[in-house]
């Protein structure tokens, strides 16, 4: 019996279990971990498995969100026959599921670095990264020791790792020595235009900022702007301003800027060569830190599993003692790909940063520090220099260049709001997705045809899609939408989610790049910077508006439109074709969301989300205005813009788009007609 | 109703779905699964919630996702800065966002149809913004973990006896609708739904009415989100965005928007679904979108809709 069940164990194959972000936001790095996990499945089954039992992994996912996240971990604990879990990157998922882990007692290798995550109590948690609270500490000794650094900014994301990372910079500033940073700015998880936080920087008199960002897409547009402003300070940024995604955001926007990270894709480890080949042969790509990350974790687990597997397991239903393993954790010395492993009393397993610098959009590693760097030397008071002056009425007048900008092209998806609501009494709440398709096909055509004949190729093709849009989400309930406003807002909001994932399957969660037609420069005018492309986006709005009145004032079909939104029964009884007119009006929307579309994608890339955001805010801009109201609608657009912008930079950024909603309110509630309307708040 | 023949079905099917109710949980095997059954049943209320405002008074509100963050951080924070027990700090969160409910609802229930539904989006995005940079109160991102109110001994132990909490008030909260309805209140708040002028030209306050009905909504939200919070055990602000108000809204009207059995049974099949689906991977969401527009089109009075016909086609 002993026998037979020894046998059967042996064929019984060691897993791991892996919680990881496959769909939602950051699915790109949920698909990059599972390749790491490929990789690291086959070389350790190529060394003979564990003691010759299979290695596998069941990958679980998080859907990008903490609830997500606790259920996938629920999953796992309900198999029973797992050796180890591997937890997400995201602090805030770990977080989240840490209770969970804590009451499934299989040792958990996490990549997230939040400190407070192997602090609480929980002695299952491992890190294979190193802390915030470390890296913060080492960042901090190269910005003032190395680079002179005085008067320091931060910069950072309001999310987990963000805020973390503040705090942690903070105290590193003042454990060290003594000093406070001049300045500290934040953003929210994909915002798109940071220009107000950097003008801040600037005017706090920093002279070097460090950045805690999360997301690439964000951190590689702040880095374009930072060069498209000509901001005169040094930058030294976390992890995701040197990662590929970022670096082909930025282009040789980073060249010249520091980054410190536990993860160099260049860094020279015994493993690292033969797996950076490998991975690229494979996946015709460079491996990332979420994909090395797995790797590196699930070696480590390879290797204690090793030293305990031919061990007594206990009631264990995996053959493995969990406390044994998680004793060979704690003993495993390891050189992974990433660098150098061991794991002190509280489960941390890095202790060491790579110092990189950025050159041809490719990191340059400069040197790695580690512990031993860290000494507390306090600065003398008075070794902080006064702040350079600057000019109050160019911040502004900056401010204000960006706000009109934005605001036109919330102003063109405005329009596209009103078109139809005039027409047929209908808000289309997937509007924002067909400014995101539109951003998309622009970004697949530009490349291959060029900017301006791709733009043109999309407006027709957004046309041509507007019979599509009006035949699956308007046609098939068009008496219904007449009694019931209700029945078009759920049919569009279906197809928003439709357009999202559909985006999201086609092209990826990575945010797509566009050139665009106006070039990336920036044009400089008595210290206020107009970078080339936004001056394009005012110019073609402008254009778009003038051809829109010509066409509702001149044109036959322009004067029976109006005569729809007038009175729609009248019109239909004075022979106007209404049918028509509605079709053309989707027509008019879909185009106009189009058009706003192929303006942003070039400013703020494309991505899944892109649209939702845009259209709430052009939807409210079109209320503040005037809902219904053509002028109230652009005055609308570029007031909310530039409202945006200001009340960005001089009240708080974290509750920026929230700004946008209290004026909304407060129009709905004082002058439901909006500022510019005529009376049509009992218009519903 | 008065068919004698008619009469057996109808009662029987009641009770066999009570059976089935108290039995389910003793079914499921695994832990997750009976998780999933708690998070239902917790759906249930907020949709329930829901009812008052889209099915009986017609407006339409975004804002369901706030009221059930506010209830789960009201519960949270009385519990640990006030040290309110369990129970009351349960009833204390669903008081909160019934609270709010007021404060928002008197301004911006003047408002209708799509000017509601956009204020609504507003204030759900101000609380959620709120939520996440109040970290002084709320703890930001990185969330709050929550006392569990009692412990057997294991996660399975605790969600079983959980859900006998979470049905008992879903099915208060059910009759606590059924009840409004064929109150004066209900035929008043139907009467605004059908039509707002007539109403309020037969003497109703129509936005009296419609405040009260808000603050309904917003008590049983928040009720939903405080029992969420208890059966999580870990809140953050990013589960209460404004996916959530979608799809507890369309949770609604895939259930039919003018039916209690309905929006029990939406919240029922769309709190499954994720699961059950789970087969199609990348490909759920897509598919759930087409379902979205699909439903709409096919049976604008959703599941609800569906049985009515089925069972006047029967007779």
């Amino acid at each position: 019996m002993l026998c037979l069940a020894g046998v059967s164990l042996a064929a019984e194959p060691v897993r791991i279990g892996i919680v990881t972000e496959l769909t939602g936001k950051n699915a790109l790095a949920g698909q990059q971990a599972r390749r790491g996990a490929q990789l690291a499945v086959e070389d350790i089954t190529g060394e003979g498995g564990i003691h010759g039992r299979r290695f596998e992994v069941v990958i679980e996912d998080s859907a990008s969100n903490n609830a997500g996240a606790v259920n996938a971990f629920n999953k796992l604990a309900a198999r029973g026959d797992l050796a180890g879990l591997i937890a997400p990157l995201r602090s805030t998922q770990v977080l989240a599921a840490l209770p969970r882990i804590n009451e499934i007692g299989l040792p958990t290798i996490t990549g997230a670095t939040n400190e407070l995550i192997t602090r609480l109590g929980c002695r299952w948690i491992f890190r294979n990264r190193t802390n915030d609270g470390l890296a913060a500490q080492l960042a901090v000794v190269y910005a003032v020791k190395k680079l002179g650094a005085r008067r320091i900014g931060i910069l950072h994301d309001t999310d987990a790792f963000g805020t973390g990372g503040r705090s942690a910079l903070t105290n590193a500033l003042r454990d060290l020595y003594n000093i406070e940073p001049v300045a500290v700015e934040n953003y929210n998880t994909g915002d798109r235009d940071y220009t107000g936080q950097l003008l801040n920087l600037r005017n706090a008199g920093c002279d070097l900022v460090i950045s805690y960002c999360t997301n690439e897409p964000d951190i590689g547009l702040i880095l374009r702007r930072y060069r498209q402003l000509g901001m005169p300070y040094k930058w030294l940024g976390s992890p995701s301003s040197g990662t590929s995604i970022s670096l082909n955001i930025t282009r040789r926007a980073a060249d010249g800027i520091y980054v410190f990270t536990d993860f160099s894709p260049e860094r020279a480890t015994p493993r690292g060569p033969t797996y950076r080949a490998e991975f690229r042969r494979r996946f015709g790509m460079d491996p990332d830190l979420a994909a090395t990350q797995i790797y590196d974790a699930l070696q480590l687990f390879a290797q204690a599993l090793r030293r305990v597997a031919g061990r007594a397991a206990g009631q264990s239903a995996s053959g493995i003692d969990p406390e044994a393993l998680r004793q060979a954790l704690l003993e495993t010395r390891h050189v992974g790909v990433a660098g150098p492993f061991y794991f002190d009393q509280y489960g941390n397993g890095r202790h060491d940063e790579v110092i990189a610098t950025i050159e041809n959009a490719r990191q340059k590693p400069l040197e790695i520090i580690d512990e031993s760097a860290i000494r507390r030397e306090p600065l003398p008071a008075g070794s902080i220099p006064p702040a350079p002056p600057y000019a109050r009425w160019a911040t502004a007048g900056q401010l204000v260049l960006e706000g009109i900008a934005l605001g036109s092209i919330y102003a063109l998806v405005a329009l596209g709001f009103v078109l139809l609501y005039n027409a047929a009494n209908l808000v289309n709440f997937a509007q924002g997705e067909l400014v995101m398709v539109a951003g998309y096909l622009l970004a697949t055509l530009a490349t291959r045809i060029g900017p301006l004949p791709g733009l043109l190729v999309v407006l027709a093709v957004m046309a041509a899609g507007s019979v599509v849009f009006r035949r699956c989400t308007y046609d098939p309930i068009a008496e219904l939408a007449a009694r019931d406003f209700t029945a078009f807002i759920v049919t569009t909001l279906g197809a928003s989610i439709f357009l999202k994932n559909l985006a999201r399957l086609i092209w990826g969660a990575e945010p797509a790049l566009v050139d665009s037609p106006f070039g990336h420069g920036s044009l400089e005018v008595a210290g206020i910077f107009m970078p080339t492309h936004e001056a394009g986006i005012v110019a073609i709005t402008a254009a778009a508006l003038t051809a829109l009145y010509i066409f509702f004032q001149r044109t036959m079909v322009g004067v029976r439109l109006r005569a729809v939104a007038q009175d729609r029964e009248t019109a239909g009884l004075m022979g106007i074709p209404v049918k028509k007119m509605i079709a053309i009006a989707f027509a008019g929307a879909v185009l106009l969301g189009g058009l706003g579309g192929v303006l942003l994608a070039p400013v703020y890339f494309v991505h899944p989300e892109v649209g939702s955001a845009v259209s709430l805010k052009a939807f409210s801009a079109s209320i503040v205005g005037g809902f219904g109201s053509v002028p109230g609608a652009i005055l609308g657009g570029l007031l909310l813009g530039v409202a945006e912008q200001l009340a960005g930079a001089y009240i708080s950024q974290a509750f920026r788009d929230g700004i946008a909603f209290v004026l909304l309110i407060l129009v709905l509630i004082f002058k439901p007609s909006g500022l510019f309307g005529e009376k049509s708040g009992e218009r519903a | 109703m008065n068919h004698q023949g008619t009469k057996t079905p109808r009662l029987l099917l009641p009770w066999c779905l009570g059976v089935l109710v108290v039995i389910l949980p003793f079914l499921v095997k695994s832990p997750y699964s009976m998780h999933l059954l708690v998070m239902a049943g917790i759906y249930v209320i907020a949709t329930l919630g829901l009812y008052f405002v889209v099915g009986l008074c017609g407006q339409f509100s975004l804002a369901q996702g706030a009221f059930f963050a506010l209830g789960a951080y009201g519960l949270a924070l009385l519990q640990q800065k006030l040290h309110f027990p369990s129970v009351f700090a349960l009833l204390g969160g669903a008081l909160l966002a019934a609270l709010f409910g007021l404060v928002v609802g008197l301004p911006t229930l003047r408002l209708r149809g799509h000017y509601l539904a956009m204020a609504t989006i507003g204030f759900g995005e101000i609380v959620y913004l709120t939520l996440k940079n109040w970290i002084w109160l709320t703890n930001g991102p990185d969330g709050l973990n929550i006392r569990r109110p009692f412990w057997p001994g294991s996660v399975m132990a605790y969600d079983r006896i959980y859900y006998f909490v979470v049905v008992a008030v879903a099915v208060a909260a059910a009759f606590a609708a059924i009840r409004v309805r064929r109150s004066w209140w209900g035929r008043a708040l139907l009467a605004v739904r059908d039509n707002e002028l007539a109403a309020s030209s037969l003497g109703v306050a129509t936005t009296r009415v419609k405040v009260y009905a808000f603050m309904a909504s917003a008590f049983l939200g928040g009720l939903a989100g405080a029992m969420y919070a208890q059966a999580e055990t870990y809140i953050s602000p990013d589960f209460f965005n404004f996916d959530l108000s979608i799809m507890l809204v369309v949770m609604l009207l895939v259930g039919g928007r003018n039916s209690v059995g309905g929006a029990v049974a939406g919240a029922i099949l769309l709190g499954f679904l994720p699961e059950w689906l789970r087969f199609l991977k990348d490909y759920y969401m897509l598919i759930f979108g087409a379902l979205v527009t699909m439903l709409m089109i096919v049976m604008p009075n959703g599941l609800a809709g569906l049985w009515r016909k089925a069972v006047s086609s029967k007779q």
